[in-house]
């Protein structure tokens, strides 16, 4: 579905159609709690924290006019929430604890083929990995690789330049790397 | 000779936002060392992006749209900022003395604001807004893209770690507030807790909160 679906959704909703907003929720539940999840580390506030971004969007959704995406707007607001949660949890720095990296890497599936168990292994690895990042690198990684939003929308969410995006994820790409060579996940 | 840091021109290769392409591929076909850390990028990011997706609860939007309507039913509050415009504009000669005699703009210290031990209650006959008057300023410029930015109040006082006043801890909300919406281009959105927060202020706890704001904002 192209932007301009999502603000048409957004022209029908102004216009009272309320089931035009269910859709729009329909459509971004799934990315916005993915990446809530991957900021916060918490499925469970992650659902909580996607739920507020929509409802924030509803009660100012008269406000709403076209801009480049709707997705930049949705992520920009779940990405202040995250943030948001993390300073109020104390976890604004270096992510979470090993208790439940542990917790991760035995929800993994250990069965099947070979390669299928190294992926699964590489997998837990990232996850730790990304977790040991600071939440500036994480969400730029989060956006760029698993949103697949380019330079300008990240530059959008996240309110900066466009050249800082840049640095930014290529900073982040190196720690990440560095985090799993820490782990083992790949050679030094 | 110290050898050039290509992280960056890689990292924005493999996006497709390489400013020269061109120069990058070159080096990257000349250089063993970059061919193998381009592809580690290029693997973390297929790692990323394999990352097991959220099964979402097929009643999630139904959860969202019944928070929807149950905040629908409930009394909207009227957000009319045209009594503390007038308030503003009333205060602003005497604010602005005060805030100079305290040190201005880069007074790094909270201005000592005096207030009765049990102020008067003000009958406001006006609805009360979710905004004071610089807030309501600070927003609308930062709406209008313009860069503001409030500075953080310091967590220790030269007599020690101060025990937040109530000022303090509606400065820290507003802070908080302003800060993660101040550098975006969305529509400064306020959560209920603040707007609960500034309706119970009354008329001088309100212009405490603009005279400290005041003095705390840069870009004014």
């Amino acid at each position: 579905m192209t932007a301009a679906g999502d603000w048409d959704l957004v022209r029908r909703v102004q216009e009272g159609d309320a089931g035009a907003f269910a859709e729009l929720v329909r459509r971004y539940e799934q990315p916005v709690i993915h990446f809530c999840q991957r900021m916060v580390n918490s499925r469970e506030d992650a659902e909580d924290l996607a739920q507020e971004a929509f409802v924030r969007v509803y009660r100012n959704i008269g406000k709403l006019e076209p801009q480049a995406k709707f997705s930049t707007l949705l992520f920009g607001i779940a990405r202040n929430l995250a943030l948001n949660h993390l300073r109020d949890t104390g976890r604004r720095g270096r992510g979470k604890t090993d208790a439940l990296d542990d917790h991760v890497l035995a929800a993994e599936p250990r069965t099947g083929p070979v390669f299928q168990a190294e992926q699964s292994e590489m997998l837990a690895l990232i996850e730790r990995a990304l977790n040991r990042l600071s939440p500036d690198h994480r969400e730029v990684l989060l956006l760029r690789e698993l949103q697949g939003m380019d330079y300008d929308g990240i530059a959008e969410v996240i309110g900066c330049r466009k050249g800082t995006v840049k640095s930014r994820i290529a900073r982040a790409r190196e720690q990440l790397r560095l985090e799993l060579v820490a782990l083992g996940g790949l050679m030094p | 000779m110290k050898k050039h840091d290509w992280t960056e021109e890689l990292s924005a290769l493999l996006d497709g936002e390489a400013a020269q392409p061109d120069a990058v591929q070159r080096a990257v076909s000349e250089d063993a060392d970059l061919r193998a850390r381009l592809d580690e990028y290029q693997r973390l990011g297929d790692a990323m992006r394999a990352l097991p997706k959220p099964d979402v609860h097929p009643a999630f939007a139904t959860r969202v749209m019944a928070s929807i309507q149950e905040i629908e039913a409930a009394p909207a509050p009227v957000r009319s900022l045209r009594w503390w415009w007038a308030a503003a504009g009333l205060g602003a000669a005497a604010m602005l003395a005060l805030v100079l005699n305290q040190g201005g703009v880069n007074a790094p210290a909270v201005p000592k604001v005096e207030l009765a031990e049990n102020p008067s209650p003000v009958v406001i006959e006006e609805p009360v807004s979710e905004e004071t008057a610089i807030v309501a300023r600070m927003a609308e410029r930062m709406e209008s893209g313009e860069e503001i930015a409030l500075y953080e109040a310091p967590e220790e006082t030269a007599d020690g770690v101060a025990e937040p006043g109530w000022l303090d801890r509606v400065y820290e909300e507003v802070y908080a507030q302003l800060e993660y919406y101040g550098d975006t281009n969305e529509p400064l959105l306020y959560d209920d807790s603040f707007i609960e927060m500034m309706d119970e202020l009354d008329a001088q706890q309100r212009q405490a909160l603009d005279l400290l704001l005041q003095s705390y904002m840069e870009a004014v």
